[in-house]
Formats: structure tokens, sequence, C-alpha cells
């Protein structure tokens, strides 16, 4: 019975290849939902494997690695991915042990348990007997090694050969956490450190072990009355066990050592004491030592040396990046030094750097460190006043404000267009008020008695209060005074636009910074925010409307097609009904209703003005109409498609374009170049499948990403794989004519047909 | 009952965003209104007396408590108020339960009150039944009736039941079990700073020497919450032994309350009489059953081995099984070398093999089931009769709910079998699902339709051909069967539960008239057929439909209606010709409705009357309109000319109200039928006919007689038999239950709490009743008389209402 239950697995196998070509016909298929469909075969409900090699009864478990622990013939078994059956189905119990970890794929592993009669052997994924069911119990110790008990006591096997390493001897193994590929090992229940590879190194006659961190050389020891001492990773006792608590210091050299509530340095090298147990506690901090005579705390460097003497209150650590750094460094570090201590006195802060030089001294009631982006803020407070400083210690802004602008906007603060200015300027606040601060100077240049404080450009700033304007350069200076209601826009570095309300009627004027009136026109319609951004960069939209080209649009007058130059003369299109604003030399043009093309500052015609109408397509291309036309145009006038197209839509978050020629959809690459021809009813594309789904005259296919048939569009219907976290669509579910059957991703037929789709309650 | 609609029109809505006038009050709600000025609120009763100035808070009163469960009275609600800074509570009928003389009174969990008064203070139950006197400085609850009470800043015991301190007040702190489910009767006392433990009538049991942590608490004999200079140390109270580091170590009060302790480095247990009962000499003792169960097993383990003993110490098995044994109950489940056994108390094997896995069956209640499993495949065994199902199922499984709940379910690729818990094979596992519809009969489910089955014989009795099998009837021994044709529709057939067809499955529609007859119909004709004689009766008419009364059905034969007695098999009406339904109908229908109530309103040469289930005229056919009421009566109406008057009949045809009354030809069915009342309508001289308020609107009580006479737009019917509210252009009058007015005095509203219970469809009108009259209010009393207060608007009944 045994013999005839192992063989049949591979006479399965023989099966399916042999009759390939000539489809069992089933009773019914349903979809794949992952590894496996529900097929009626035999007029009994069986699972198909994806591979269409295997039948099974039942899944009991699906592990790592796609290992499936699966029930047939009223025993266990496993299959692998490819529906290879590694452990045939003959087994009272199988289990997957493995771990499939993609940032360390050296530490894979994959060891499929198997029982019988109540013993444990275990195969590798390929199906290669690593041991035979002879152990009460086996257990992974290390993507290495795994652990095989006999007898009650314990040995270990290597994962790849199953080689028994370590006969069982032990009363216990476990991994060890002191070292890389070392286990702990317990006999008359004293724990001693053996290699994987079989070595002893400390043999067991100690309490516990406990390791500090995998790439440090030292770790404590534990005797059974409870004290410790320092070992090396090599096994060597390198201080006696007369030790409390053995704490790891920021460098191997040192370590702390506390005796009756007593913390000293012990140096590893000799185990010696270097600073004498005078503290009551050490903790690494960062490079540095943290210590504590009661309440009080300070910093002694990696030698030991106090550098900070012990009579501060707190001390933070930061490193030159801003950020905080608590407890010991981590390996790899992710800091950057050098670092920095903000040390606390009661009351009152100052700024140390690691090696106790002080930077700034204890004026501060608080200092704080902030990152944001690739800069660090120290900000220095004195009660709730700020300043700003850096970690040279020298004040950028005085501690005078209630707040400065990094970090968050703040609110009534807007320095989007204030271009390279922004690295010298900083909005600061007072008694819920802004100005401006000079960093690079040192001063503060406009004070700080404004609601809200805009940049027009990085030569002028609109200032507000309530609803009071008014106008000042970068240096401070007001341009035009304070004025209720006052309307005033930098439009260059010297012109403004003012709406002005007191004339009779209300004009809008263009004045230069010394108020010389340049142009006047009481139907100019002017708003720095309202202007024609089909030609401008993205990153440009929300900045105020300026002089571009030399030209600034003058709307109003029923006009379209005006603008003014930096000396104030009109200039008027007279060649065309309507000119958008320009960018880059070039602008948006129309002759007639309807007729848009794109012209420079020269008047003449960059693109013809034939257009019906133009939209974005991305940040890149305009969406060109003309009639039932469509095209793209690049935004300096060039041609990237003609208008040849009926429909052109981009497939979001990709550089593919559909496009619809005579009702039929295609796809064009982000060069313009032709993926798919335009003969398809319908076509969808899965991201991160990279496949585009078609459809043809009511037929439905696969195209991969270069535009090639995986799967012709043939069928009448088309069913995907359900398990959506395996991002395959295969093996699908096909109908083609009265039959259903399965296409696997090369588009091969799998060896199963029916002419009856699986019912949901079935 | 009245509709919503007429209602609203009827009461004034209980508005605020009124400006404070002089004096406001709310409608009275539980016994009382709320009065308030522009300065302050109160509250008064049924008298008109000032009661509280506030309410703090409801809450509804403690029926019982089951099982940690609180069950909250539905029908009672009490209050919490406050009067001159004062707390008191009020219950649903205004009257004081506690008098406001309270400090503080709060609600502590929903089931107590916290009553403080002058430094003291005590607890009540929701009703306000005070639990024990009012003369402590704090109390704490132990249980029922016992409480920790601090005197004069020392602690002791008061028993409710015997009304004394059982326990003086001499100890600086108690502690206890509160969670521990048997209670204990002693407490933890601390004195002079140490811990010892006090008997409930005062005796100290322990002295007092130990430190305590309220973990690990007891209320046993043992104490394992006590420490002795940091020691750790177990205490057993009856024979005040201290077990302790360093000749005992590791303890811990196992199983059912036996100390396990590690001796020279191995474990052994001592019982509450303080003998040794297992020797010090194993690796581990544990309790197998976890911490949700208990049962009489220890696990030992010795040598890596384990074993089974009981907590007198009775080696049950010697170490010698595997580490994992699970114990339920009496029975052990346990493995030698990985295969499995189930072992009883004297640990003797109770199976002839071993498995791979044993557990017991969840959800098998009382019944010892457990699932066996041999290499992949499950059976189970019931212990109670030793009966093995031979492992062979993909899965087993007790039902848990449903009709077939208790039964054992197996499975195998898919189908679903069923088993007895006695391992009698019900059903094997060949079906796509099935139904249980007796203890021998089930239907199961294939591809091909649904068959029944029958348990006993183990036999498919009806194959599995149709789309559905039920009972006829919940109780009935006949089973209808559902075929679909070759068109997609479905048609019925009658099986017996022994499978014999009875009926084939042609009919469009069938229906039992009696025990024996059934209506069949289909397209081509209708029958009857009986049971007994199976012999089926054509029925020689076009049209047939159940009349909705035994045996009784309403034949057509395209000219007249008749009533057809199918147990008599013959007409036992007159023939009543057939009518269009409407003008320019081409076609004929049936002149006999549905009956109800017994009765059929028939129509007949263009008037209406009415026959009963035997043929026989109730009502002359003298109506130009007769329909039945909701309420079981009759609505007759005569038309003469523009006139229609109505009036009511029962349904032996005797007239309750004469058609004396105005009917409203384009009124609502809902207008004569909304309440136990019979409308009346009378038409206000010289108006339209079609408008509703042209009516005037009373009531007739069942048996006709006049209670309200139809002299007002609106009658609102208070619920219970309150009484009535009328209403006419100018004046609302408050009625009696006999239709009395209660008093002369004329109002302009009536103002009734709609919001106290949003769901109900009608009010009960109590006393005092808050009227509008001329630009203010009074509160009416039932004797027609007014509460003494002057009202200028309506205010919320709660203090907090902002709307």
């Amino acid at each position: 019975m045994k013999r005839s239950l192992l063989v049949t697995p591979s006479l399965l196998l023989l099966t399916a290849a042999a009759f390939a070509q000539t489809p069992v016909t089933a009773g019914y298929l349903d979809r794949f939902e992952g590894d496996y469909a529900r097929v009626l075969v035999n007029g009994q409900q069986q699972l198909l494997h994806r591979s269409g090699k295997l039948l099974i009864d039942k899944i009991e478990a699906i592990g790592d690695f796609r290992i499936t622990a699966a029930v047939k013939n009223g025993a266990y078994g496993a299959v692998n991915n490819k529906g290879a059956v590694i452990a045939p189905f003959k087994y009272d119990a199988v289990r997957i042990l493995a771990d499939q970890n993609k940032e360390h794929p050296e530490d894979n592993y994959c060891l499929v348990l198997v029982k019988l009669q109540g013993k444990f052997g275990a195969v590798d994924s390929l199906g290669n007997v690593l041991c035979q069911p002879e152990y009460s119990a086996i257990d992974i110790i290390s993507p290495r090694v795994f652990a095989i008990k006999k007898n009650g006591l314990y040995g270990w096997c290597d994962m790849k050969t199953g080689k028994v390493i370590q006969e069982p001897v032990y009363e216990e193994v476990s991994a060890s956490y002191v070292r890389e590929k070392a286990l702990e090992i317990r006999s008359k229940g004293k724990a001693g450190i053996a290699l994987e590879d079989g070595t002893v190194l400390v043999p067991p006659q100690y309490e516990r072990f406990i390791g500090w961190n995998f790439d440090g050389e030292l770790f404590s020891y534990y005797t059974a009355n409870g004290k410790c001492g320092l070992m090396s990773k090599q096994g060597k006792v390198l201080s006696p066990a007369i030790y409390d608590d053995i704490k790891q210091g920021p460098s191997e050299d040192l370590v702390a050592v506390t005796v009756q509530g007593k913390t000293g340095l012990l140096q590893a090298a000799d185990g010696k004491l270097k600073v004498p147990l005078q503290y009551t506690k050490a903790a690494c901090l960062g490079p540095l030592f943290q210590v504590w005579k009661g309440n009080l705390t300070g910093i002694l460097d990696s030698s030991g040396k106090e550098v900070i003497p012990v009579v501060n209150t707190e001390i933070k650590l930061y490193d030159a990046a801003g950020h905080s750094i608590y407890g010991a460094l981590p390996n790899p570090v992710r800091y950057t030094p050098p670092y920095y201590c903000v040390v606390k006195k009661g009351n009152t802060a100052a700024l140390f750097s690691e090696s106790g030089k002080q930077i700034m001294p204890f004026d501060y009631t608080e200092i704080g460190v902030l990152p944001d982006r690739d800069k660090v803020f120290v900000i220095p407070m004195k009660g709730r006043q700020c300043g700003l400083a850096d970690f040279s210690g020298k004040l950028r802004v005085p501690v005078q404000f209630d707040g400065v602008a990094i970090q968050y906007a703040m609110q009534g603060y807007d320095d989007d267009a204030a271009g390279d200015e922004k690295d010298h300027f900083i909005g600061v606040m007072k008694g819920g008020r802004i100005g401006l601060f000079n960093m690079t100077t040192g001063q503060l240049v406009i004070p700080a008695k404004y609601t809200d404080i805009r940049w027009q450009n990085p030569y002028m700033l609109c200032l507000k209060q309530n609803d009071s304007t008014c106008l000042a350069d970068k240096t401070g200076k007001i341009i035009r005074a304070l004025e209720q209601y006052g309307s005033f826009d930098a439009v260059s570095a010297n012109l403004i636009v003012e709406r002005n309300y007191k004339m009779e009627p209300a004009t809008t004027l263009l004045i230069n910074k010394q108020g010389k009136v340049l142009y006047q026109n009481k139907n100019w319609n002017f708003s720095a925010s309202s202007y024609n951004r089909l030609l401008v960069p993205e990153l440009s939209k929300t900045r105020p409307l300026q002089f571009n080209s030399g030209l600034l649009k003058v709307r109003g007058d029923g006009r379209e097609n005006q603008f003014v130059d930096t000396t104030g003369a009109l200039v008027v299109f007279d060649e065309y009904k309507y000119v958008g604003d320009f960018w880059n030399g070039l602008a948006l043009a129309a002759k007639e209703e309807r007729q848009f093309g794109i012209i420079n500052r020269d008047k003449k015609v960059v693109y013809p003005l034939v257009l019906d109408d133009m939209s974005p397509l991305g940040d890149d291309l305009l969406l060109a109409k003309q009639g039932d036309k469509r095209g793209l145009l690049r935004k300096d006038g060039t041609v990237f498609l003609p208008l040849e197209y009926e429909n052109i839509t981009q497939l979001y978050d990709t550089t593919f374009y559909v496009v619809t020629r005579q009702g039929k959809q295609g796809v064009l690459n982000a060069e313009g170049k032709e993926l798919i021809p335009a003969a398809y009813d319908e076509i969808r594309y899965y991201k991160t499948l990279q496949l585009f789904e078609v459809a043809k005259d009511g037929k439905k296919g696969w195209l991969a990403i270069d535009g090639k048939a995986i799967i012709a569009p043939v069928y009448d219907d088309m069913e995907q794989n359900q398990d959506w976290d395996s991002n395959s669509l295969f093996p699908l579910l096909v109908k083609q004519g009265e039959w259903y059957f399965y296409l696997d991703e090369q588009g091969k037929e799998l060896p199963y047909r029916s002419k009856k789709r699986k019912g949901y309650d079935e | 009952m009245m509709s919503k609609k007429t209602m609203t029109g009827l009461l004034g809505l209980l508005l605020a965003g009124h400006t404070l006038l002089a004096q406001q009050g709310s409608v009275f709600t539980n016994g009382f209104a709320r009065i308030a000025t522009k300065e302050k609120s109160w509250y008064i009763n049924t008298a008109g007396e000032k009661v509280f100035d506030k309410i703090e808070s409801s809450f509804p009163p403690v029926d019982s408590i089951s099982n940690e469960h609180i069950f909250s009275s539905n029908t009672h609600s009490m209050m919490i108020v406050r009067n001159n800074g004062k707390y008191g509570l009020v219950d649903d009928r205004g009257k004081w339960v506690l008098k406001p003389e309270y400090d503080k009174l709060e609600l502590q969990n929903n089931i107590y009150l916290n009553l403080y008064k002058q430094g003291k203070m005590t607890y009540a139950d929701t009703w306000g039944k005070l639990l024990l006197p009012l003369q402590f400085e704090k109390v704490g609850i132990l249980d029922d009736h016992r409480f920790d009470v601090k005197q004069q800043g020392k602690w002791g015991i008061y028993d409710a039941t015997q009304g004394k301190l059982v326990i003086p007040a001499i100890y600086d702190e108690f502690d206890y079990c509160g969670g521990c489910g048997l209670k204990s009767d002693y407490v933890y006392a601390k004195k002079g700073g140490k811990w010892g433990i006090v008997s409930s009538s005062g005796e100290v049991l322990i002295p007092f020497a130990f430190e305590h942590k309220h973990s690990m608490m007891r209320s046993d004999e043992w104490v394992c919450s006590f420490t002795q200079q940091g020691k750790e140390v177990v205490v057993n109270i009856p024979l005040k032994k201290v077990y302790a580091a360093p000749t005992y170590s590791q303890m811990e009060v196992i199983g059912e309350g036996v100390l396990k302790a590690k001796k020279n480095g191995r474990f052994g247990l001592i019982n509450v009489k303080g003998e040794q009962v297992l020797d010090f000499i194993y690796d581990n003792i544990e309790d197998p059953y976890g911490s949700y169960a208990s049962g009489p097993y220890l696990t030992v383990t010795k040598g890596g081995k384990t074993g089974i003993v009981t907590a007198s110490g009775k080696v049950v098995v010697a170490p010698s099984l595997d580490e994992d044994v699970i114990c339920s109950d009496d029975y052990i489940i346990a493995a030698h070398d990985g295969m499995y056994n189930i072992y009883d108390s004297t640990g003797k094997p109770l199976l002839q093999q071993n498995y791979n896995g044993i557990e017991l069956m969840s959800s098998s209640g009382n019944i010892p089931l457990f699932a066996l499993k041999r290499q992949a495949l499950y059976g189970f065994v019931n212990l109670s009769n030793g009966k093995v199902v031979t492992p062979a199922f993909h899965e087993v499984g007790m039902v848990t709910y449903g009709k077939d709940k208790g039964l054992v379910q197996v499975s195998y690729q898919g189908q679903s079998g069923l088993y007895k818990p006695d391992g009698t094979l019900l059903l094997p596992p060949k079906y796509r699902g099935y139904q249980l519809l007796s203890d021998t009969l089930l239907t199961f489910n294939t591809a091909t339709g649904t068959g029944l089955f029958n348990t006993r014989a183990q036999q498919e009795i009806i194959p599995a051909k149709f789309k559905y099998i039920d009972p006829l009837a919940p109780d009935s021994t006949l089973l209808s069967v559902t075929a679909v044709t070759a068109a997609g529709e479905d048609v019925f057939g009658l099986y017996s539960l022994t499978g014999k067809e009875l009926i084939p499955p042609v009919y469009t529609s069938l229906l039992p008239m009696n025990k024996d007859q059934y209506l069949v119909m289909k397209d081509n004709g209708n029958a009857v057929y009986s049971l007994s004689t199976g012999k089926m009766t054509p029925l020689p008419y076009s049209s047939v439909a159940p009349a909705h009364v035994p045996d009784l059905l309403i034949v057509s034969d395209g000219k007249n209606s008749f009533l057809w007695n199918v147990a008599k098999g013959k007409v036992v009406s007159k023939p009543y010709p057939m009518v269009k339904r409407y003008e320019g109908d081409t076609t004929l229908s049936p002149s006999i409705p549905e009956f109800a109530f017994g009765v059929a309103p028939v129509q007949q040469n263009g008037k209406m009357g009415a026959i009963n289930s035997r043929g026989e005229e109730v009502l002359p056919f003298i109506y130009d309109g007769a329909s039945m009421l909701k309420q079981g009566v009759i609505l007759l109406i005569r038309k003469s000319g523009e006139n229609w008057k109505y009036g009511y009949a029962d349904t032996t045809g005797k007239l309750l109200v004469p058609l004396d009354y105005d009917y409203n030809a384009d009124g609502y069915p809902y207008d004569y039928d909304d309440s136990e009342y019979l409308s009346l309508f009378k038409l206000s001289d010289g108006l339209s006919r079609t408008h509703s308020l042209s009516y005037k609107k009373g009531l007739a009580d069942r048996s006709g007689k006049v209670v309200i006479p139809p002299l007002y737009n609106e009658v609102f019917i208070g619920n219970k038999n309150s009484g009535f509210v009328t209403k006419t252009e100018q004046t609302v009058t408050v009625l009696d239950a006999s239709g009395k007015a209660i008093t002369a005095e004329k109002f302009t509203a009536v103002m009734l709490d709609r919001l106290a219970s949003p769901y109900s469809e009608g009010i009960t009108l109590t006393y005092p009743l808050l009227c509008r009259k001329g630009e203010g209010y009074v509160y009416l009393l039932a004797d027609g008389k007014t509460l003494p207060l002057r009202i200028t608007d309506v205010t919320s009944f709660n203090n907090e209402a902002t709307w």
C-alpha cells in the first residue's frame, strides 16, 4: 500500500505529460484563485494546480515560495510552485517552515516538515529528502540550520543538505543573539555557545548570555549567583563575573559596569576599570556616554573623559542634520556627524559640541533643533520668544520674535514667488503680526506689523494690514504707502500695476517704482491671479502675473489683443482678435472665434490659427482640437502628433497615449511611436503587470507592453485569476465556442476543458 | 388612530426661541411640569406646588442583574433632581423616593446610587432603597449585603442583614477579591502597616505580618498575594501555615486548589490540609485545562516525559507520555511517540487504535465527542457509546445552528453528509447540500436538483429532479414540489412523505382548501383534488379564485359568479352577474370579491349588498356603495343625486349607524377606518362637497352610539380611553371618555408633548393639561378646574432644551 502511494504522484505527472495533447473533459471548470482552480473531474470536485500537472483534493496551507501543503488520497503531501510533488501524499501532516525575505535573500530558507506515525522528517522545496521521519520534533534555528529532537534531546542539521551537524545531546538549542551563526546550547540546566558548524565556543556552564549587537565584539555572561562579566565573540572571558550589570558603551573599548548601584567604565581589552565606580547610571548616547550622579547629568567621550561636567539636569543629542538621537548609534550609522548637545541646567539651555566645546551660552530657556528638508534650524528661545541660529552658534535672527517662518509655512507669509531670495529672507512674527527679516544682513527689513506679506516677485512684496495694502521692495523700502483697499501688484522688478480708486472714474495704472505713471486705462481689469496659463509650466502656474517677453496683457475695453510694454507703450496685435498672456515669447492667439493657434512676440504665426480649442494634456503637451480631429502640440508650438485622431487620452500615471482612429483604439508611447495599431474596440492597461487587455469585434485578448499578442483576441469570454496578490492574471479561464479551458502566461492551454463553468452554488 | 398630519394642525408645537415672557410653563411629564421665568426655573407637581429646581439626570431603575448583565426597566424611570442645592430622587409618578436633602447623589455603574450628606455616604439601589444607613465616612461594596465602611478614619465591615458592624472599624485598609467567583468569608486587612486576614466575624485568622499587593488575589484557603520581607510566601489560612522561600520557591496554587512548589530543585504538591500529596521529584507540574476550564487532572513532567496525576496525588499515568497533553473533563488526550489515544481516569486507553491526531469536537456540549485523524482524514468517536466513525472525511464538525444543530456534518471533496452524534449515519457525503425535514427525512441537492432522502432506509426516495421540495405547511405530512417547465415557469405538485406522487408537478398554483382537498390550477383548467379518494374533480368554471374562507371558492362561468363549496362539491349561492370594472371595460370580472370577516360586499344590478360565506344575503342589494373597513364593519353608501349619504353596518347586516351622514367621494379611505371609532361626517351647509374642510366631524362608538356629534373640524382621540379634544375654527374643547366636555371653557389650543414618545401614533391625555386660553395658558384639571398659575408662554420640560 505504501509503495503504491509513493509512486502515484510520479505516475500522474507522466500521464499529464504524455497526454498533454488530448485534454481531459471535466464536469466543470472554475476560474483560478491563486495557484488552484476548482474543477469537477470524474464526478469529483478537485483542485487543479496552475501548472496543469496536478489535481489535489484539498489545500491545507500555502506557504512562502508558494509551496502547498495539500491533501490527496486521504493523506498529506506537498507541492511546489511548479506543480511538482515534493512530498508524496502519504503523510500524517505536512508543515511549511519558510521565510521569503526580499531584502535579505541570503536569509531565505524553506523546510517542508513531514510527519509519519508521530515522527518528523523534512524535505526541501525541490523534494530532496533532508531527513527521514525519525525525530520527535524539528524546528528552525536560523536560515542555515534546523534543530532535531530525539529521545528528549536536541541537535541540529544543515538546512541545505540535511547533514547532521550535531547529534541530539543537548537539553535545548536555540539561536544565540551574542554573535552571528551561533547557537545557545543547554546541558544540565546551564547555557553555552556553539557555532552553527558544531564548534563549541563556550561550554555549557553559565546561566545566560546577553548580546548587545551582532557587529560588536563583546557581550556579557551571567553566573548562577546573578553576577556578570564580559566575554569576547571568540568566547574569551575578558573580565571575571563580579558585576551586577554591564552595559554596552559607544565604542568597543569601554563598557559601563555596575556594582551595588555604582557605575564606572571598564576597559574591555584588559578588564580594568578606567573610570572608577562613581556614577549612579551610565548609558550610551550616540558616540558618547551620558552619565548621572543622582539627578545631575554630564557627558563622557568614548575614551571616558568627562567633556561636559555632571552638573546639568538634561542633555539632548542631535546630529548635524538635526535628528534627535536616543541610545546607542545604530549599525550602520544613519546619522550625520558631527553631533551637538543641547544641555539644560534648570531653566537655562546651552549648545555644546560633542567634544564639549560650548557653542552657545546658557542664555536661553530652551534650544530647539528642527530639520527642514536640506536645512537645520537651531532655535534659541527665551520664554516665549524665539530666534534662529545655526550649529556654529551664530544668531541669524535675534531672539525677539513669537515665531519664524520655517518648516511649516507661517500663515500670512508667502515666499513662493521670491525665487533665490528665499535663502536670505524669513518671515517673523510678533504679537500676531508678520515682518520680514534678512538673515544675511541680520536686519529686520520690514517690521512685524502686517497681517499678510506676499512676495510678488523676487524684488517686491505686497504687505497687508487688515484691509489696507502697501508695497515694499526687498530692502524694506515702502514703494507705495499703506492705503485702505489699496490695490498694488508688482509686475516686474520695478513696475507696478495700481488700481487707483481715488481717480474719477477709478483707473488702472502702470507705474514705475518712482511713482511715475507710464500707462493708464480705466477699463483695464487687472488681476494677478487670472491669466491664461496654457503655455505656463506647472511650477509657475500659481505665481502672480508678471511682465513676460516684455509685455503685459491689458484686459478690458472689450478687447483681447492689447498689451503694454515696459515703457508703458500700448502694443496692439491688430491682426488677431485674441492674444493670450506671453510665456517664453509665445502666446495663444485667435483670428476669429474658434480659430486658435500660437504666435510669437513678433506677431508671427508659430502654429497656424486653425484649431477650435486647446487644452492641457500633462505638463508638456496641449491637446489640439479641430472639428472631430485631435492632435498634440508641444508648448513651443511644434507638432507632437498631427491632427489625425478622433480622440487622444493619456493612460493614467503612464506616458502612453490611447489614440482613436476610425473608431478603433491604439496606443502610442511617450515619443509618439505606435505600440499598438489603432485596430481595437477597447484597450485597458494594467500597469503593475505591464499588459494591455484588448477587445476586438466582441473577442478578448492580451497584448504585451511591446504590443505583441500574448493571447490573441479570439476568445468570447475571459476570466482572470482572482488572486490579486500574486499580480498575475493567469491562468485565464477562457471560453471559445462551447468550450471553456485555461490559458497560461505563454498562451498555452492547460490539459482540461469543459462545456460548463462552475456555478456559484456548486 | 388619528393621522399625524391632523395632529400637527390641532396641537400647538412645543417651540422655544421665544423671548422669555413673564412665566413660561411646560406640559406635564411624569407628574411634573417646568415653570420658567427670565431669571430661574423650577418644577411643579400636579397640584401646582413647587417641588424642585432642576432635573440633574434620569435613568431606568434595575429590574434584575444576571451574569453581570443589567436588565433595566423598560416601563419606569427615575430622576435625580436638585432643590435648593440639595439632591433627591423622584419616580415617574411624581413621588419623592428620596427627599432633596443630599449634598450629592449620583448613579454608579447604572446599578447603585451613591448618596452623600454632611460628610457621610451610603448606597441605595436604583429604586432609591438605602442599602445601609447613612452613618459612615466612606463605604465600599463587598457583596450583596456586606460593606467595608470607614468610621473615624478606620475601616470595618458592616453587614446589612444584621444591621451592624461585624468587623469593628479598627483597620487601616481592606482588600478582597472582587473578581473571584467564590466569595470569601474573610477579608484581607491592614493594621500597623502590615497585612493579615480577618474573618467575617472579626476573628484574626492570619496575624498582621505581611506585605500585600492586589494581584494573584484568591478567596479560598490560600493567600498568594502576600510577601514577607520581600520574600515569596503562600499562606494556608485554616492551618495558619506560611510556606516561604528558601525552602519553597516558584509557588502557585493550581488545579482545584493545591499548592505547587519547588523544593530542592524539584516540584511537588501540597493540599489544603497541608499534606504533601505529591513528592518533590518532578521537573514541572501544570494544569492541562488552561485558563478557562478546570478538571481533576494535573500533568507532571520528568525526564522529558509527561504523566497525569490527580489533585490528591494519585498517579493516573506515570510520566511516559509526549509533552502535549490535553484534558477535557475526565478524558485525557495524549500521545506516545506522536500517536494519540484517549485515556480514562484509570489511565486506560479508550480507543483500540492510535490516531495521528485527536481533539475534542467543539460545541459538542455534554456529549464526549472527539474528532479522530488518520493521515489527512477525519472521523469521530462518541465515548458515551464507544462508537467510532472511521476517518474518511476531509472535515467533521458539529453543526451549531439551524435545524440540524447538534448533528455532525462531514464533508469530502466539497460534498456534505450528516451523522448523529451517536455515530449513526444519516446522509452519506455525496451531496452539495441538504435540509433536514424531520428525524428521518431530509432534502438533498445535487447538480440536477433537489430530492428527498430517508435517513432510516438510507435511500433517495424522491430523485434529485425538483427545483424545491418543501413541506406544504409547517406541520404538514405533504410535500410541495416545484419543477420548472421547458419555458422556465415554476409548476407545483404534491408528494407524500414516503415519496409517492399525489399530484403531478404540472400546476401553476396549488392551494389547500381543507384537510383533504386541494385547488389545483393551470392555464387550461382548474380542479379540486381529494387526497382521500385520489380523485381529481374538474371545476367547470372559467375563473376560480380562493375566497379566503375554508372550503369556499369564488367561481365564475363567464356570465355569473357563484360561491362554490369544495367539500359539498356544489354551488352555495345565487348567481351574481359578472361586472365591468370601469366604464368602457371590455371584459367581465367576478362580482364577488375576497371575503373578510366572513362577509363579502357584492354588486348586483348596479347596487351593492353583502353576502356571507353560506351564500346568504346579509345586506340587501339597495346600496350604491359597500366596503369592508379594517374595523370589521361595513361602510354603506347611498346616492341620491349629488347627495351621498353613508352609515355603517356590522357583518350580520345590522345597521349600526343609519345612513344619515355625508360621504365625501373625494376623501380618503383612512378617514373612515383609522380608529376604533366610527367616523361621522356632516357637510356644512352651502359648502363644496369635494373639499374635506367642508365636513364637520364626529365619532360613534362600535355599537353605533354617537360619542361626539359631527360638529367639529377635527377630533383628536386620546389613547387608552383618555378622552378627546375637538376643534372648530376658533375653539378647542377637551372632552372626557364619554364625550362630555370637561369644562365649558373654550381654548384655542391644547399643548401635548408629542416628543415624549416619538414612535407612538397617539397620545394619552393626562391632567393637568396645558391649554391655551386667549393670550395665555392654563393648566386644566380633570374636574374642569385649573391650577392657580398664570402662564404666558410654553417652554420645554427639560432645562437644557434649546429649541
